[in-house]
C-alpha cells in the first residue's frame, strides 16, 4: 500500500433491510462490506457527474426492444 | 503525480534492470505532457512505417475533452512508469466497469483496464531498437496489485487492439471479439490462477 | 501488496517475452474515437483527389503559418498522431469536430473544409475542380517552394470565396 495513503473511518447506520442487502451483495461479489460501499460510492459519483451534464441513463431490454430511462434525484 | 512505489524496467540485451517509479494520481497536465513527449517519436515511427509501405498499427485518438472529466472520478485511476524523467508507459483503470465472464468468476468484480500504452520508443514496431522492455508487464503487474488491494483478488480484464493480442494471450484468457465494445475489440480476462502464474513466473 | 509483485528474475523473463511488442488496450469509457475502417475507406477512395487536396491543404497551411505539428495539435486540441495521419493519409477521414478545430486554428472556412475532408457533400463544382487542381500542383516536401506557395494561395482564395450549400453526411 502506498505509504501516504490515509484512510478515514466512519460509522454507518443502516436499517436491517439495508444491512441484509449489503451482506448479500458482499457474499455474491466476494467483496468485503467496505469494498461494496466504496463501489457504490464510485458508481454514484460517476452517474451523478454524467447526469449533471445532461446525459441520460437507460436500461435496455434487447429482446423486447424496450428502453426505459432511469432518473436519479 | 505521486510515486506509488519503486519499480524497474529491463534494458534490451542486458541482464541489468534499471530503476523506475510506478506513479499514480496523475493530473490532466501529466497525461498531456506525456503525450506531447511521445508525439515526435510516434510521428517518426509512423512515418517510417509509411515509407516502408507497412500498415499503420490499429489506431485510435484521445478525446482530450472527455478524458479530463474522468480523472476527477473515484472510479478511475491512472498509473504510469517513469524513468529518466520521462513517462515510459501509461494506464487507466476502472473499478466499476469490470465484471467477470470467466467460469469461476462470473459476475465477480474485476479491475478493468480502460487504457494501456507504452511510450513509442519502447515499441519494436515504431522504434528501430526499443529502449526499455517490460513496460507492459510492469503496468499489468500494477493493475493486478491494485485489483488485489481493492478486494478483487488480482483479477483484471481489458479490450486489446489487434497488434497487442499476442502479448495478452500469454497471460490472460482470450474471450474473443466483443460486440459490446464500441470498436468490437477482443476481450481478455485474467482469473486468480492466471494471476499466480503471471506473478510467480510459471509457464501457463 | 507483496503477493502480487514479481521477483526480478520473473520480471526479466516476462520482459524478454514481451520483447517490445505493442501492448495497447482501449476500453469502454468514452475516451477515444477511431478512424473509419478500411471498408468505408474503399468506398470513399473514389473521392481521392479531393481528399488528397484536404491532406495537403492542412499540411501546407500549417507550414505557411510556421506551426509545428505539435503546436497545432496542442492548440487545436487534437492528438499529434491524428494530425500526422490527417496530413499523410488521404484515406483518413477525421471527425467533423476535429475539422472544425483545425479550421479555426488554421483560419480556414469550416463548411469548405468539411466538404474536402469527406464530412459533408456539396454540389459545388468549382470547389471540386479547385481541389483537384491544387492536389495536382502540390507535392510533399519540407518547405513550401514558390510554386506550392502560389498554389496554396490560389486554392485558399477559392475556398474563401465560396458560399456553400452543404449537406452533412
Amino acid at each position: 500500500m502506498p505509504t501516504e495513503l490515509t484512510k478515514r473511518t466512519m460509522t454507518l447506520n443502516l436499517t436491517d433491510a439495508e444491512m441484509r442487502v449489503l451482506e448479500s451483495l458482499s457474499a455474491q461479489k466476494d467483496l468485503s462490506k467496505t469494498a461494496v460501499i466504496r463501489q457504490a460510492l464510485r458508481l454514484y459519483q460517476l452517474l451523478d457527474a454524467r447526469l449533471s451534464k445532461g446525459e441520460k441513463l437507460f436500461f435496455e431490454d434487447k429482446a423486447k426492444h424496450e428502453k426505459a430511462e432511469l432518473m436519479m434525484i | 503525480m505521486r510515486v506509488r512505489r519503486k519499480s524497474s524496467l529491463k534494458v534490451p540485451a542486458r541482464e541489468e534492470l534499471v530503476e523506475a517509479d510506478l506513479v499514480d494520481e496523475l493530473s490532466n497536465d501529466d497525461l498531456i505532457n506525456a503525450h506531447l513527449d511521445w508525439g515526435p517519436a510516434r510521428l517518426e515511427g509512423l512515418k517510417r512505417l509509411r515509407e516502408a509501405g507497412r500498415p499503420w498499427p490499429e489506431h485510435w485518438h484521445w478525446d482530450w475533452s472527455k478524458k479530463a472529466d474522468l480523472l476527477d472520478l473515484l472510479a478511475y485511476h491512472c498509473f504510469g512508469i517513469v524513468h529518466g524523467g520521462r513517462m515510459q508507459g501509461l494506464m487507466m483503470v476502472s473499478t466499476i466497469a469490470g465484471k467477470g465472464r470467466l467460469p469461476g468468476q462470473v459476475g465477480k468484480p474485476v479491475l478493468y483496464i480502460e487504457y494501456l500504452e507504452s511510450a513509442p520508443w519502447n515499441y519494436r514496431e515504431l522504434a528501430e531498437k526499443p529502449e526499455f522492455l517490460g513496460v507492459g508487464v510492469r503496468l499489468l503487474e500494477a493493475a493486478v496489485e491494485f485489483s488485489g488491494e481493492e478486494g478483487f483478488g488480482g483479477r483484471v480484464s481489458l479490450h486489446s487492439l489487434s497488434q497487442s493480442t499476442e502479448f495478452y494471450r500469454k497471460h490472460m484468457t482470450d474471450l474473443g471479439l466483443d460486440s459490446g465494445h464500441p470498436q468490437g475489440l477482443r476481450y481478455f480476462e485474467m482469473n486468480m490462477e492466471q494471476v499466480r502464474t503471471f506473478v510467480e513466473g510459471r509457464k501457463p | 501488496m507483496k503477493g502480487f509483485r514479481m521477483s526480478d528474475e520473473v520480471f526479466r523473463k516476462r520482459a524478454e517475452e514481451e520483447n517490445g511488442s505493442m501492448i495497447s488496450a482501449i476500453g469502454l469509457a468514452p475516451l477515444f474515437a477511431r478512424p473509419k475502417d478500411s471498408r468505408q475507406r474503399a468506398v470513399e477512395a473514389t473521392r481521392e483527389p479531393v481528399r488528397l487536396a484536404f491532406s495537403t491543404l492542412i499540411s501546407y497551411r500549417r507550414r505557411a503559418l510556421r506551426l509545428s505539428i505539435e503546436t497545432l495539435a496542442e492548440r487545436a486540441k487534437v492528438e499529434v498522431d491524428e494530425l500526422v495521419q490527417i496530413e499523410a493519409d488521404p484515406d483518413y477521414v477525421p471527425e467533423a469536430r476535429t475539422v472544425h478545430q483545425l479550421a479555426n486554428q488554421l483560419e480556414l472556412p469550416i463548411p469548405q473544409l468539411l466538404v474536402l475532408s469527406g464530412n459533408a457533400t456539396s454540389a459545388n463544382a468549382e470547389l471540386t475542380e479547385a481541389a483537384v487542381r491544387f492536389a495536382a500542383r502540390s507535392r510533399a516536401v519540407e518547405k513550401l517552394n514558390r510554386e506550392q506557395s502560389d498554389a496554396l494561395k490560389e486554392f485558399v482564395k477559392v475556398l474563401l470565396e465560396q458560399k456553400l450549400e452543404t449537406k452533412k453526411k
